[in-house]
């Protein structure tokens, strides 16, 4: 049975990775082996260090969760220094995640974290909505996120994944944008901007008072894209929303998406992306599918 | 630390929405006075685990003491004896343990639930314990045996006949003239330790995602930057923070 796929010319184990933000590359390693993983994607750097958002930083609501992190990180430089070598010791494939304010900080991040020795793709992170005042973010825009994906395409060879926002009113054009910049492949996508109040404080209840929604109750409108992106463009799409089972996963690839990454629920299971793992594997052999690529965009419409 | 499926032995009602539920978790002998676990009822409506202190170890069970605030904690009311929950710990770092020292347990409502392995502890390694517990009232008083069990004194204070406030709270820490303070539950009473001269730890709250130090989610404001009150707290000297 072959679960391995290809994405910009990176070999994948199979097709499952983290979302970038919602795993520890040192903190997960007593509950997984991270050689198990399709890919791990390292937490979005800025150039400088950032203390991130004033706490309250995370609310539970229905089937999902509203987090306003904020991109707290130490900086490429420490990044480099760091972090990206803990990675070294792995046989995996490693993704990191580069975020910025301008584009000049997405050039310069890009610049630095050439200096890794380990890093084989990057994921240009230009739809977080927790860095911005008000969730601003380049990814909302077919022109910045042009510019964002040209600034960091002419400074690697390395494969380039492009994580586009769905808070954009349409996503197709935003995709075909990223892939003119020079994208080799694309995340679908980042999380929903949205907010919590709590009626007896009559307050917002992150300190950021809007943030990023994310979990199982994005699922089906993360999937409508994915569909739509995966029709409209010509390079891999990797899905990002709401994954929490393998049957989750298995309607991404379904639709046409070449690998997906799960996030909100590596908080509560740790081990959840092994278990999605074995779970595509069951499917495929009840099914009788040889290769996992036979299924992947094998939707009938 | 690891992650288990664990039955409910018992959920028990002990003031107007407060409970305390038992459960099976043997593994959990080793949980250090502070640490907490992260529990979940396996259901996708509520994805994020919910973190509590160990209130209580006894025989292969442990307690949680908890308060009903929210759509989650009221799912965990609604749990009988033989519910399975998922439970995940002990995590973050605990209370520091001294021996033979004079020591104050200063509780504000539920935040007592923070302290009671700790008095337990602590009465074990040959303190004189002092319990000064703050209600708002005395029918939410959540003094208890187990709390009586270990405190060589214990006062309680209450906002209805004013003993509560913070300036009796300093008169009684001012007697006792503990070598240290052990508190949770109220950013009014971090303040005053902060002004006192006591050696004095706290156990701090906020919402938290993976509970590992992964997320960065539970970050709590100290004089150096922010720290994750999962994996640096939940447990820190008072003098760190910044409430």
């Amino acid at each position: 049975m072959n679960l391995s796929v290809e994405i910009a010319g990176l070999k994948l184990k199979n097709p499952v990775m983290n979302a970038s933000g919602t795993f520890g590359l040192s903190e997960y390693a007593d509950f997984l082996d991270l050689n198990l993983l399709g890919a791990v994607v390292a937490k979005s750097v800025t150039l400088n260090p950032r203390e991130g958002n004033p706490p309250p930083r995370i609310v539970e609501t229905t089937c999902g969760a509203i987090n306003s992190v904020g991109i707290q990180n130490e900086g490429a430089e420490d990044f480099v220094k760091n972090k990206a070598p803990a990675m070294k010791k792995f046989d995996t494939v490693f993704i990191a995640s580069i975020a910025g304010l301008t584009v000049d900080e997405y050039a310069k991040v890009t610049d630095i974290l050439e200096r890794a020795e380990n890093i084989h793709a990057y994921e240009v992170n230009v739809s977080c909505p927790n860095i911005e005042a008000g969730g601003k973010a380049f990814g909302m825009y077919e022109r910045s996120t042009y510019e964002v994906v040209r600034a960091v395409r002419d400074r690697t060879k390395k494969p380039v994944i492009v994580k586009l926002s769905p808070n954009v009113t349409d996503i197709v054009a935003v995709a075909k944008a990223a892939v003119e910049g020079g994208a080799d492949a694309l995340t679908v996508a980042n999380t929903y901007l949205a907010m919590a109040v709590d009626i007896e404080t009559g307050r917002p209840i992150l300190g950021n008072v809007l943030g990023g929604f994310s979990g199982p109750a994005i699922k089906p409108i993360t999937l409508r894209m994915v569909y739509q992106v995966v029709n409209a463009v010509d390079i891999p799409v990797i899905a990002s929303g709401g994954i929490s089972c393998g049957r989750d996963a298995l309607e991404y690839l379904l639709v046409g998406a070449k690998a997906v990454q799960v996030g909100l629920m590596n908080f509560s299971r740790p081990d959840i992306m092994l278990c999605i793992i074995d779970e595509i594997k069951t499917f495929m052999e009840r099914k009788g599918i040889k290769d996992i690529n036979d299924y992947i965009g094998s939707l009938k419409i | 630390m690891k992650i288990s499926e664990s039955k409910v032995i018992y959920n028990k009602k002990i003031g107007p929405g407060y409970h305390v539920l038992g459960f099976e978790a043997g593994w959990l002998e080793e949980t250090e006075p502070g640490q907490f676990v992260m529990i979940s009822t396996n259901r996708l409506e509520m994805p994020l685990r919910r973190p509590f202190t160990v209130y209580r170890l006894n025989e292969k069970k442990a307690e949680i003491l908890y308060r009903v605030v929210g759509k989650g904690t009221m799912l965990f009311s609604q749990l009988e004896e033989g519910d399975m929950i998922n439970v995940m710990g002990p995590l973050g770092k605990g209370f520091p343990v001294f021996e033979d020292k004079t020591v104050v347990l200063l509780s504000r409502g539920v935040g007592i639930a923070s302290l009671g392995l700790l008095g337990e502890r602590l009465k074990k390694t040959g303190c004189r314990v002092f319990t000064v517990a703050s209600f708002s009232d005395r029918t939410r008083s959540l003094v208890d045996d187990y709390i009586k069990s270990f405190s060589d004194e214990l006062i309680t204070t209450f906002d209805e006949d004013g003993s509560s406030d913070v300036e009796n709270i300093r008169f009684i820490l001012d007697k006792i003239k503990p070598d240290v303070v052990y508190t949770c539950g109220s950013r009014r009473l971090i303040r005053l330790l902060q002004k006192l001269p006591y050696e004095a730890y706290v156990s701090l709250e906020e919402r938290m995602g993976c509970g590992l130090g992964a997320c960065l989610t539970c970050a709590v404001r100290t004089i150096n930057g922010y720290k994750r009150a999962c994996k640096d707290g939940p447990c820190f000297n008072v003098k760190e923070v910044i409430v």
